[in-house]
């Protein structure tokens, strides 16, 4: 054959939309970078820390598993960044920067690459490490305790350990106003709800998280503490106080949204969410932690490959009943 | 019921009313730029000759399609002739080629959402790269695929889907003939 010019042979189809795993990344950071700021600005300097930190640290992690895996490297996908970034956002500002290596340690290996690197890891690689800490070192998460030193000029207690410890009667210091515009003391990037709600709906609109789960998880939160406060207004919390206190924000946008945990059917997703809103509102009520988001995503991510076996029946199918 | 489209009714007009024999296409060359330039060619011409009169230039590692960008087949060589089906022959540059990649599936559900005939994708692509051709049948539906392509479309790692799921049912079938041909 005298003329050599060969083309490329492939499969169908020839175009793509054009998506791709890193820009949904960046637009994830994008979209938490209102909250970590309001973040950085209210604790100064230690927050930045903790959140370069915890990015970088991620960041190494996920290099040296590469390497030690001699897997290709995939830091630039950016999915090891968004790990670190949200850990960082559920820290206190006073983490030593032993936890928060520790913490992207727990995430990006023991979360993510020993169960083959993105998209294979069963639990949200961020929750696992949060949890842990919070098992291994209470002190560190104990709000009260690390932010001893900060003054916001608002009353410092965490509004829901004051909810655990002290009952409804000390809600009035915590006007709804004022939690959602971040004044009130807790972790780094969860405490400012409007800039949380901003980048969430940044994010659903934009398509790169499912607003099933997020909507589906504060109506599931909204509705059981509505029912607890309706059942006994005098013990329990208002629905919004729980809406917007915690990691109800964070966990409804950026952590119960992590693809490879959650449901992709329209069904599962509702179920995924409302589970997850009904263990968090159960925890805080009648259980031992002041905050339930953690493990009550955690266990929903555990039960995700049950809830995705509902779904619809494929084209040309007939239900067959064995 | 058939449908026929305008170029058959066409043909079978030459061949029964003029009484010659349809030789003759009708193709729409999609240039690099996405330009539209129609085309009556003689079936059996060679690409080259097509893209020579059209001043279109090719090198080494191009793609050229024959057929749409969603269910066209792609050609290795200029010296391919146009065939009674060739509705179109599109023209890719090399820089415009998303290459395909071998990244795992993050399970973020597009593929699911974009399937017109609701299959769930995300589970299927998971046995096809393992090459579990019969389970992916049985417990994931593989054979109601519709080939539309969309799953390759929109899949975020540029994960060949579309291609695993042909090259699925190609295996299956030729498993399922072995069997049957053991049976006799």
């Amino acid at each position: 054959m005298e003329n050599k010019k060969l083309f490329i042979g492939s499969y169908a189809p020839y175009w793509h939309n054009g998506s791709g795993l890193c820009a949904k990344s960046y637009h994830t950071m994008l979209a938490a970078l209102p909250a970590v700021i309001m973040g950085i600005y209210q604790y100064g300097a230690p927050a930045l820390g903790v959140v370069a930190f915890a990015v970088s640290f991620a960041i190494g992690w996920e290099l040296l598993m590469n390497l030690v895996m001699k897997r290709p490297i995939s830091i630039g996908d950016g999915n090891a960044a968004v790990i670190g970034l949200l850990f960082a956002m559920l820290l206190p500002a006073s983490t030593p920067w032993w936890v928060v290596l520790v913490g992207t340690f727990i995430a990006i290996v023991i979360g993510k690459q020993i169960f083959g690197g993105v998209g294979g890891n069963p639990l949200n690689p961020s929750l696992v490490a949060i949890a842990m800490i919070m098992l291994s070192w209470e002190a560190m998460l104990d709000f009260n305790e690390a932010l001893v030193h900060y003054d916001l000029g608002v009353t410092m207690v965490y509004p829901l350990s004051a909810l655990k410890y002290f009952g409804t009667d000390v809600l009035y210091n915590y006007p709804l106003g004022d939690l959602l515009m971040g004044q009130e003391p807790g972790a780094i990037g969860s405490t400012f709800g409007l800039g949380l709600i901003i980048g969430g709906v940044y994010l659903m609109l934009r398509g790169f998280i499912r607003w099933e789960i997020s909507l589906s998880f504060l109506t599931g939160v909204f509705m059981t503490a509505l029912l607890f406060y309706v059942a006994d207004s005098a013990a329990y919390a208002p629905p919004l106080f729980h809406l917007l206190t915690g990691y109800t924000l964070i966990g409804a946008f950026f952590l119960a949204t992590e693809d490879s945990s959650s449901p992709v059917n329209f069904l599962p997703m509702l179920i995924y969410g409302a589970c997850a809103g009904f263990l968090t509102v159960l925890i805080r009520n009648i259980g031992a932690f002041v905050d339930g988001v953690v493990f009550a995503i955690l266990m929903v991510n555990v039960a995700n490959p049950l809830f995705d076996k509902i779904r619809p029946r494929a084209l040309g199918k007939r239900h067959e009943d064995a | 019921m058939g449908v026929l489209n305008v170029e058959a009714v066409l043909a079978l007009k030459t061949a029964f009313v003029d009484r010659r024999p349809p030789v003759e296409k009708v193709v729409s060359v999609i240039h690099k730029d996405a330009r539209v330039s129609l085309v009556r060619a003689r079936i059996g011409t060679p690409v080259e000759d097509i893209l020579t009169d059209l001043d279109i230039s090719t090198d080494q590692g191009d793609r050229i399609v024959f057929g749409g960008p969603m269910t066209g087949h792609s050609v290795y060589s200029e010296k391919m002739p146009v065939m009674h089906t060739t509705d179109a022959i599109f023209i890719q540059d090399k820089h415009q080629i998303v290459a395909a990649s071998d990244s795992p599936c993050v399970n973020c559900g597009e593929c699911v959402r974009a399937c017109p005939a609701r299959l769930p994708v995300n589970m299927l692509v998971r046995l096809l790269e393992n090459r579990l051709y019969e389970e992916a049948a049985q417990r994931y539906d593989l054979l109601s695929c519709v080939e539309c392509g969309l799953c390759s479309y929109v899949c975020m790692l540029h994960i060949p889907v579309f291609h695993y799921i042909m090259l699925g049912k190609h295996e299956l079938a030729l498993q399922r003939a072995a069997e049957e041909s053991d049976g006799e």
